[in-house]
């Protein structure tokens, strides 16, 4: 085929019209080469584990103890709002064992507002109202993600919710859990836990806000 | 010429894009092809709150730096000042509105009384210089309305053409509770009291 379609484009050099048609086969052979050739490496995929095309993966979050799925804290620093605890319950609800991970992404911490005591610690507050990582209230808070199953709750990752802290779950749950499978039907709670730092907080904290998602990733066992 | 320079190109185009084909089939061994379930709990959210104490002019919003500044006060005389007392943060917050001395005849300052109104109801008179006194504004509060008096009742020659400096300092109270708020706002304001001559009874 390219020797055909190179015989084409050497015999109408003269000619740009056909050349451009020849360019766009070949750009069509290309496409449906590539498509056919994706397909196939499914069909490898697949032949090799042929024990999972019967089944299923996936994953159930259910809330407990909790009217509302999302977090949503307001006014810490006000009496009483220094710290919090949300349990999830995960649930394997499909046909196969999977590898459980649990993660906290995306921490993006923002200053909401620049009021005076805040500005006497923090002078470039007030230029920065509405970035992202700007705000300081991450870095005074812990986060805590606390598995919960049949050998009791146990923390398996501990970071501040800084900005920069955005991978550390994710790393400390591989560290300490390693591959952590959870069977078909079976059920495991996850704790969020935020608490202020030992360093305590300060004015330089005052109206941020800090943003994360939880991330529950189910995968498929791979045989070695 | 022009045009053989660019069928050259198209040729030269044409090789890459088949070797380059050619070479990601060669080389590619697996895809990621396993089976992944994802739940994600988005944009969880925590935001703190604030406080901020403002000092206001009575009759207006600019912040007041300085309230009394009074010249030529004799015995038995006295100077009035409005201030309000303003809730800026969201949180409410109990406050000391205390004096403190910071600079000028020291005789002069202790001779002076400062009575505090607040809502226009008389709440305490003392001494300029150990004057302290406790309030709060709650959270829904926008403001206290204060008007504070200097009173000079002593009648001695030694507190002629004098002058007293001191500072009006509004503050929030820490509070004892270990679960209380660790905001912390604090504001100064600057007073000068001269005094002028009298006849001494």
């Amino acid at each position: 085929m390219p020797t055909t379609l190179y015989s084409i484009a050497r015999s109408n050099r003269k000619n740009p019209r056909v050349l451009w048609q020849s360019a766009v086969l070949i750009g069509l052979i290309v496409a449906v080469g590539y498509l056919m050739s994706t397909a196939l490496f499914r069909d490898v995929e697949e032949s090799g584990q042929a024990s999972f095309l019967a089944g299923t993966l996936d994953l159930e979050v259910e809330v407990r103890n909790s009217q509302t799925e999302v977090m949503q804290i307001e006014a810490f620093g006000a009496p009483g709002v220094v710290a919090d605890t949300k349990r999830w319950r995960v649930r394997n609800v499909g046909s196969l064992d999977g590898e459980l991970q649990v993660s906290l992404a995306n921490i993006i911490n923002t200053e909401l507002a620049c009021h005076e005591p805040e500005s006497l610690v923090d002078n470039s507050c007030d230029g920065v109202i509405g970035q992202p990582d700007t705000g300081e209230l991450g870095a005074v808070l812990v986060g805590q993600i606390i598995l919960d199953d049949d050998d009791g709750a146990r923390t398996v990752a501990s970071a501040t919710l800084d900005s920069a802290q955005s991978e550390a779950y994710q790393a400390q749950w591989q560290s300490n859990l390693g591959q952590y499978v959870l069977p078909a039907g079976e059920a495991v709670d996850i704790i969020l836990e935020w608490e202020i730092g030992e360093a305590g907080y300060t004015n330089a904290v005052q109206s941020d806000l800090v943003q994360f998602d939880l991330v529950f990733d189910l995968e498929q066992l791979i045989s070695p | 010429m022009k045009k053989m320079a660019n069928s050259g190109t198209s040729r030269w185009i044409w090789r890459v894009a088949f070797f380059g084909l050619a070479l990601f089939v060669s080389i590619a061994q697996v895809t990621d092809a396993d089976l992944l379930d994802r739940e994600i709990i988005a944009a969880n959210t925590i935001s703190s709150t604030s406080l901020d104490i403002g000092v206001r002019h009575s009759f207006g919003a600019t912040e007041m730096t300085t309230l009394f500044s009074t010249f030529g006060l004799v015995e038995g005389g006295f100077d009035v000042r409005g201030v309000r007392i303003v809730r800026l943060g969201d949180l409410g917050f109990e406050y000391r509105v205390r004096t403190e001395q910071s600079s000028g005849d020291t005789v002069l300052c202790q001779a002076l009384d400062l009575v505090y109104i607040k809502q226009w109801q008389l709440v305490t008179q003392a001494d300029l210089l150990s004057f302290v006194h406790q309030d709060s504004l709650g959270d829904s509060d926008r403001q206290d309305r204060i008007i504070l008096a200097v009173v000079l009742d002593e009648d001695a020659a030694e507190l002629m053409n004098k002058t007293c400096s001191f500072s009006i300092v509004v503050e929030s109270i820490p509070s004892s509770d270990p679960a209380g708020t660790k905001f912390f706002d604090s504001e100064v304001i600057a007073n000068t009291i001269s005094t002028g001559t009298w006849e001494i009874e």
